[in-house]
């Protein structure tokens, strides 16, 4: 799992423990002067800087009934981080005591529980935001929600962009009678020991979910559309003396952040085909592959044929061996059709299933909240990123004055921690606000210029040029919209300071 | 318009990667090397001297001083140049203070010096 924040749907639990309560005592203002969608990291994120610096007139919408946004949702078996602990949260909330290297999905939830206490008294959970729309004579964002209107002066979208799971047409699916379900929101209530189940997908979360429900059910059948690149997950329990040491001495907890961020930063190389770097990940990638599946057509159907880092690199070590049980089987095509219980892959072979799971990713390059942000001109956001998502800085968008996108347009990574870029981004709002112009709308020429800038940056990476299909470039453009086509030290430079010069 | 020289640390990595957004080729305006005492042509405009060395006097860039501005990235600071310290020995994190040098020198004040910026 990679983090964003998400308004995904409303989870259940409404009465754990460490769900910060909404403050009930304060009525909720209508008038508030900074509106923030969704509170996962960005939401979340967004509001305590904002406290922080005084700012008091502000709510954080959450449609569902608790924060933490992707780490709220993904709860699925053997959920966990992809990026190291201390990376992967916030540099000015920083958490010593990290149990893993790589943590498991529900500490980082209880972290963001624990970071949204700050602002519990703005954030409005069980609120769906209906509609924005940008009223120019009043100069004011008229907010619609599930639970009241708002009219604020900047709108802060911070959705995420692993919100809304991706579910992919497949024919006679309404047919199957078995339990289906996304892995993102996972049937707790179903026992699959001793059931046949299908997976679909092999990304991020599947190679997270096949070793866990290989060991419990009866079958797995693997439908595996593209083969991914699968490097040693090199996770260790932090020993105790160590989160001593991060306790009591802060300097070494940001030197071991500092070294993992420059760790992987240098990542970045091997994406934009740096020799030394590509062969270093290839050798990592072969080298598991070669030494954990001694079938040869096993290891063939399981071998990409693409170059390594144009779709996710993943990091497992017990996926392979999970693939060579016996009772674990791979189908190298993709699940193409459903005939009650049995489910054929392209390849034309059938399997009788009893439980399909879906672990196909989400909607990323087209936003669902993009539909219902309504700008200056009454074009909604969705109509603006007909052609791909695109915005200034990947942060504010022509025609949507006062809107600041965060995990938005090419501000994802594929090599480091997303909350490094959502930082960078709160920063360059701060800083817009900081500004004090009433009215805030980046120039056509300023957004041009840059996209232009990010699809010459993006021709040179393995992202457009390593042949393969991947969530990270718009399927309608073909122009990567999704990530950074760069290093996150380029992105947060650029971001550093607010560039009033761009804006109208 | 940038040359390294043979010692620069991680150079291939710098290279190549200096390459996507600066001219390699023709005559060099920057130098970047590790040699204090390294002939520098007259079109160098501007001086990276990477160091391992705590030596902060003022003879260790007797070579360039006054003439060309330079960046010292290392652990010593010294007087009359601009310096940045290094968190880390990763090659990113060396690309990193380069390319801020070589975009907006004015962040890099002479008899100042820039620390590791916190990620």
């Amino acid at each position: 799992m990679t983090a964003a924040p998400t308004t995904a749907t409303p989870a259940t639990d409404t009465t754990a423990p460490d769900t910060p309560a909404p403050d009930t005592a304060a009525p909720a203002p209508t008038d508030v002067d900074i509106l923030i969608v969704g509170a996962g990291f960005a939401g979340i994120g967004a509001g305590i800087r904002l406290a922080r610096l005084g700012e008091r007139s502000f709510v954080v919408l959450e449609r569902a009934a608790t924060v933490g946004g992707t780490w709220r949702d993904n709860d699925y078996p053997g959920v966990a981080c992809d990026i190291p602990s201390h990376l992967y949260s916030f540099s000015f909330a920083p958490k010593h005591d990290w149990s893993r290297f790589f943590a498991p999905g529900s500490e980082i939830q209880d972290y963001l529980l624990e970071c949204a206490r700050e602002i519990a008294s703005h954030i409005r959970t069980g609120t769906d935001v209906l509609e924005m729309r940008w009223i120019a004579d009043d100069e004011r964002w008229h907010v619609r929600t599930s639970a009241g209107d708002y009219r604020c002066r900047t709108l802060v979208m911070a959705a995420g962009r692993l919100s809304e799971p991706r579910m992919p047409e497949i024919a006679g699916l309404e047919s199957f009678p078995g339990a289906i379900f996304h892995s993102a929101r996972w049937n707790h209530d179903l026992d699959l020991r001793g059931k046949r189940v299908g997976v679909v997908g092999t990304g991020a979360s599947a190679v997270q979910i096949v070793p866990e429900v290989a060991a419990v059910a009866g079958s797995v059948v693997l439908f595996q559309r593209t083969a991914p690149y699968v490097v040693p997950r090199d996770d260790f329990v932090y020993p105790a003396a160590e989160i001593l040491s991060f306790r009591n001495d802060p300097a070494a907890r940001e030197a071991e952040r500092a070294d993992q961020f420059w760790a992987m930063e240098s990542g970045f190389a091997a994406r934009v085909g740096a020799p030394e770097q590509l062969a270093e990940l290839r050798t990592r990638a072969r080298g598991q592959l070669e030494s954990q599946i001694a079938d040869a057509r096993l290891r063939q159907d399981l071998t990409p044929d693409y170059e390594i880092g144009c779709k996710r690199v993943l990091l497992s070590n017990d996926f392979y061996p999970a693939l060579t049980r016996e009772t674990v089987t791979l189908e190298p095509s993709a699940l193409a059709s459903i005939d009650e219980t049995t489910a054929t892959g392209a390849s034309g072979t059938g399997y009788d299933l009893d439980v399909l799971v879906f672990a196909t990713g989400f909607e990323s390059t087209r936003p669902p909240f993009a539909r219902r942000v309504i700008g200056r001109d009454g074009v909604t956001l969705d109509d603006a990123w007909r052609d791909g998502m695109a915005a200034y800085n990947s942060t504010t968008v022509h025609g949507f004055p006062n809107l600041f996108v965060i995990d938005g347009p090419n501000a994802s990574l594929g090599h480091n921690s997303a909350i490094v870029m959502i930082e960078a981004q709160i920063d360059y709002l701060l800083g817009a606000l900081h500004d004090e112009t009433e009215v805030l709308e980046v120039s056509l020429d300023a957004q041009v210029a840059y996209v232009a800038e990010l699809d010459a940056r993006a021709a040179s990476t393995v992202w457009l040029g390593g042949g393969c299909e991947s969530w990270y470039v718009d399927g309608r453009s073909g122009r990567l919209t999704l990530l950074w086509p760069d290093f996150a030290y380029a992105f947060r430079d650029r971001l550093a300071e607010f560039d009033r010069a761009a804006y109208l | 318009m940038i040359t390294l020289t043979e010692t620069v640390p991680h150079r291939a990595f710098l290279t190549a990667m200096l390459a996507r957004h600066y001219e390699l080729a023709g005559t060099p305006t920057v130098l970047i090397t590790t040699d204090a005492a390294v002939p520098v042509a007259d079109t160098i405009a501007r001086v990276i001297l990477i160091t391992h060395s705590s030596d902060n006097s003022d003879s260790l860039l007797a070579h360039y001083l006054p003439a060309r501005p330079t960046l010292v990235i290392g652990p010593a600071a010294i007087a009359g140049v601009a310096h940045a310290r290094l968190a880390t020995a990763h090659p990113a994190e060396l690309l990193a203070v380069i390319d801020g040098y070589l975009r907006h020198p004015e962040r890099y004040p002479v008899g100042t010096t820039r620390e590791p910026t916190r990620v």
